[in-house]
């Protein structure tokens, strides 16, 4: 009985975000293959930097925090203002939405970040290395190297793959691996952007897949 | 008017004024003299409509994907060739006027039959000024300089814009306005409306599950004299999500119905206060389903009971 009510509640708010949804998940998938199209190689510049932010985290050169802050900043503008806008905007009004939420935190980077030089990191390498740290790394290596994979397999093609600077998803859990390996203290703020992010996007790929 | 590179509305409208000659063609011929066609009356004006008509909401939101367009096209063409007619839109399914447009003039240039297609779209705005240049806008991105019907959706701002709809219908810049709710949702509202204004159309969800329009408004409109518009008909993809896998009563083929498609349209388009629903596809084949309903019998009012019951039963 509480089974079904509960099947019945799942129902109703697949449903309700159902509404939200103003393309059919063929469009959205042949809009993913068309952006990765229209944009490669980028896609290996992406990855490449993705890996150079990770050796900056990890091996610390000077202004490593600044660089890392700049290369974020850099990827979250870029989703979006082309991702989001040139793209996603052709399809939903709620692309402005979400380039603005993209667009706000490119935009802290740059002035908290690589200006104001107050996002710095802990190098999991370091002797102040905690757990969270070890886990920070977890997290930006499967956002660089498995969750492409993974998105790619779950689709079927290879130009659905989620890469890291390029798409939303890769770059918000990298964004939040990073995060985690940021001292403490202001880190909760800058993870907020990255999770309700990935929580749209959870939504929307659950209302998606059911209405295939 | 090709869509090569046009991401957003705005781009959209500029490269559509340069083609508003086409807009002298005629789109609003009626199809009363087409034979075997299942036609229903606007009771303001006593002009018929085939009963079965075409949404647009997602399936021809596709932005400025080439192949998808042509497909939209295509499709578009199934709906003339079935003998479509309505076509429905708003400013708020993305890039579907745009699209609609688009295919619109495409079949222009193939002279394929659509001189026949009754356009109606929407305002969507809180706005007044924003409004009129929505509406502006709607007739650049489909090449016509005048809608037939023109609807207030989801009861936006409903009283600013049925001002400025009454007057472009006393200019003789649109021929009918209507008011939309979907969902079901701020049914009293529009009966305070349909009670109190004038207005030629309605567009309501009304389907085999939700048939709560059936007690109120859909005998008001009636009185009233109010064509109406069913909008949802498959409640999206919920009907065939639901049953689409259950097989059809033996007795479906017994009123020409051969797919549940048909079934649910049937059910819709048989009440005699609905006008024209409006079911969206982005398949031929789907199209040419549903456009079959207008050349097959209607089920009376004791086959609708046991359409019903059938649901009820699976």
């Amino acid at each position: 009985m509480i089974k079904a009510q509960v099947y019945e509640q799942i129902e109703a708010l697949w449903l309700f975000l159902s509404d939200f949804l103003m393309f059919e998940p063929q469009t959205w998938t042949r809009l993913i293959a068309r952006y990765q199209q229209d944009w490669w190689p980028f896609q290996s510049i992406a990855l490449l930097l993705g890996v150079v932010l990770l050796w900056l985290l990890y091996y610390r050169p000077r202004q490593a925090d600044r660089l890392i802050n700049a290369g974020l900043c850099l990827c979250w503008l870029w989703v979006g203002l082309v991702f989001h806008l040139q793209y996603v905007a052709t399809i939903s009004w709620a692309a402005w939405g979400f380039a603005g939420l993209f667009i706000t935190q490119g935009v802290l980077f740059l002035l908290f970040g690589v200006l104001g030089g107050q996002l710095t990191y802990l190098s999991p390498s370091a002797k102040t290395r905690s757990n969270i740290n070890r886990f920070a790394i977890m997290v930006i290596v499967f956002s660089l190297a498995i969750y492409p994979l993974i998105t790619a397999a779950l689709a079927g093609d290879w130009m659905q793959s989620s890469i890291f600077g390029l798409s939303p998803d890769a770059t918000s859990l990298a964004t939040m691996g990073f995060m985690l390996a940021a001292k403490p203290g202001v880190r909760g703020l800058w993870l907020l952007l990255p999770v309700l992010w990935l929580i749209i996007s959870i939504f929307m790929g659950w209302v998606m897949a059911g209405s295939y | 008017m090709p869509i090569n590179h046009s991401p957003n509305r705005r781009r959209f409208v500029q490269s559509a004024g340069a083609t508003l000659a086409l807009a002298a063609l005629p789109l609003s011929l009626s199809l009363a003299n087409t034979p075997n066609l299942l036609t229903k009356i606007i009771p303001s004006s006593g002009e018929k409509i085939p009963a079965i008509g075409m949404g647009s909401w997602m399936t021809f939101n596709v932005g400025d994907d080439k192949p998808a367009i042509v497909n939209c096209t295509e499709v578009l063409k199934a709906f003339f060739d079935g003998g479509g007619s309505v076509i429905d839109s708003s400013p708020m399914y993305g890039s579907s006027e745009a699209v609609i447009g688009h295919c619109l003039q495409r079949l222009h240039r193939q002279q394929k039959p659509f001189s026949a297609a009754f356009s109606a779209t929407k305002v969507w705005t809180p706005f007044e000024t924003m409004g009129k240049s929505q509406i502006a806008d709607s007739h650049k991105l489909w090449g016509i300089t005048q809608f037939d019907l023109f609807q207030i959706h989801n009861l936006v701002a409903w009283q600013k814009h049925l001002a400025t709809l009454q007057q472009m219908k006393q200019d003789k810049k649109l021929r009918y306005i209507g008011i939309t709710t979907s969902h079901g949702r701020r049914h009293e509202e529009l009966e305070k409306i349909i009670n109190t204004q004038q207005i030629d159309f309605i567009q309501l969800t009304y389907n085999v599950l939700d048939t709560e329009a059936e007690s109120r408004l859909l005998p008001l409109a009636q009185e009233k004299g109010i064509a109406v518009i069913a909008n949802r008909p498959f409640q999206r993809k919920g009907l065939f999500q639901r049953f689409g896998h259950k097989p059809l009563p033996a007795w479906a083929t017994d009123i020409g119905c051969n797919s549940w498609a048909q079934y649910f349209l049937q059910f819709i388009v048989s009440h005699p206060a609905i006008t024209c629903a409006i079911p969206a596809t982005g398949q031929v084949a789907h199209m040419q389903e549903n456009m079959a309903v207008l050349k097959g019998p209607l089920p009376d009012a004791k086959t609708r009971l046991r359409m019903q019951q059938y649901l009820q039963s699976l």
